[in-house]
């Protein structure tokens, strides 16, 4: 129970910080998203079936603020969550080379697969951008891997969901 | 049917059918449901305090850091004020001359037509990809799809998902907005040449904000510094707003035409507050 209230919470801030805080550190107006960022290396440390759930919640916590069709956050982050899973599968969790280089590749996954959904409606989105978020997301996981690998080793991180 | 056991499978299959249907519900519909509008609220209460502290200590930040740049920009100014000061009394008896001539002619002025709504920035959305701001105004206080966002530098975009009390904004450094657009000071009934085009959201080398001007006639006469502003054509944009200068200008060999960048008067980055723009008669004007 206290896992799941940790998780929500945290998912909530992080996206409030996306929102209000994160534009701020902008660097030539390309900016980071901390909530894929932690998803995405749950998913590595936790395996697919949590890190799926964690990022279809957090994928409907982006949609509110996203104009163009609700649910495409959350389908891109199913999907990419589920990947993250397999490849933190068959990895060593300790060393944080491989999910710093899986997240900037899923941030660039999920990039163009907005790109492609928003495509077909007609709308257009710079593939630039896309790119250098995933840059940006990749510098922050460096120092955030670590200190979500040592959150999923607490004890009350430990229990298994029961769906 | 073996794969059917798994959960995992299974629990992809559902939920990938389940978010398909919604994307396409809710880009074909408003997209609006009591659900998005009631959690916006909650999050919009903490997201606009924290936007706005942030946008303070920028502010300050780049206060002290161009020290230097603002003081010479004061002594500029300072010039240029009391240049405009000169100006202006010209400018007040010009005003005067009009509108006793308006009165006369029982001219409708234009820019009557419209009110204005203020708004806060509460939060920028969609992860940056799609430059969109939250504002902290919805249907409650008459905003609509589509009506035009503004400062009272220029122009800032369009209005283009609405809820209750919040909607989203989205700005013309993007490039799915289109702006009928014009040289400021012509119009296409007193010139031979036609010098309005549309104006697209372009961003350039350094990733700044700009914006394009296309589909400019070969003989126009744009040129760098000039001001361009809405043209009202399709009556989807008040007529008039300024949008920005005209920086460069380029040949489009290929179709015959010329494209102008333009540097908008808005920064982008620095939005606080915006005006929406709400037409007065709602059948003189279709939005």
């Amino acid at each position: 129970m206290k896992k799941l209230l940790v998780l929500a919470l945290l998912s909530i801030l992080l996206f409030i910080l996306d929102n209000s805080v994160i534009p701020f550190f902008a660097v030539n107006n390309f900016y980071p998203g901390l909530l894929v960022i932690f998803i995405i290396c749950y998913s590595i440390v936790n395996g697919t079936w949590e890190g799926m759930w964690l990022g279809v919640y957090g994928g409907l916590l982006q949609d509110i603020y996203f104009s163009y069709g609700f649910g495409i956050n959350s389908f891109t982050n199913m999907i990419i969550c589920v990947i993250a899973g397999v490849v933190g599968n068959s990895i060593f969790k300790k060393r944080r080379l491989i999910p710093v280089i899986s997240c900037f590749l899923l941030v660039l996954f999920k990039g163009f697969l907005i790109m492609g959904i928003l495509y077909l409606c007609g709308v257009y989105v710079n593939v630039k951008n896309v790119f250098f978020t995933g840059v940006y997301d990749m510098i922050l996981c460096i120092f955030m891997y670590k200190p979500i690998y040592n959150l999923c080793q607490k004890d009350y991180m430990e229990a298994k969901w029961k769906f | 049917m073996r794969f059917l056991r798994n959960k995992l499978v299974v629990a992809i299959i559902v939920l990938s059918i389940i978010f398909l249907t919604l994307i396409s519900f809710s880009i074909k519909g408003n997209g609006n449901s009591i659900v998005r509008n009631g959690i916006g609220v909650t999050f919009n209460s903490f997201q606009g305090g924290l936007h706005k502290v942030n946008n303070s200590i920028k502010n300050c930040l780049s206060f002290i850091i161009n020290f230097s740049r603002v003081k010479s920009e004061n002594e500029e100014l300072k010039k240029e004020n009391s240049s405009l000061k000169n100006k202006l009394v010209e400018y007040n008896s010009i005003k005067n001359d009009n509108s006793q001539l308006r009165k006369e002619l029982n001219f409708k002025s234009q820019k009557s037509e419209y009110d204005y709504i203020g708004c806060d920035v509460i939060g920028r959305s969609s992860d940056g990809i799609l430059n969109e701001f939250a504002i902290n105004r919805g249907s409650k206080d008459g905003i609509k799809k589509q009506m035009v966002a503004v400062t009272d530098d220029g122009l800032v975009g369009q209005v283009v998902h609405v809820e209750n009390n919040w909607s989203i904004v989205q700005s013309l450094a993007n490039e799915n907005l289109a702006v009928g657009g014009t040289i400021e000071g012509t119009t296409s009934d007193t010139n031979e040449v036609v010098n309005s085009g549309m104006v697209k959201g372009y961003s350039g080398n350094n990733n700044q904000f700009l914006a394009k001007l296309y589909y400019l006639p070969q003989d126009s006469t744009v040129k760098k510094g000039d001001v361009i502003v809405t043209s009202g054509i399709n009556n989807s944009y008040p007529r008039g707003i300024r949008i920005g200068t005209v920086i460069d200008v380029e040949d489009d060999k290929g179709k015959v035409m010329k494209n102008a960048l333009i540097k908008p008067y808005v920064n982008f980055d620095k939005l606080q507050e915006l005006l929406v723009v709400v037409p007065q008669n709602k059948i003189d004007i279709k939005y």
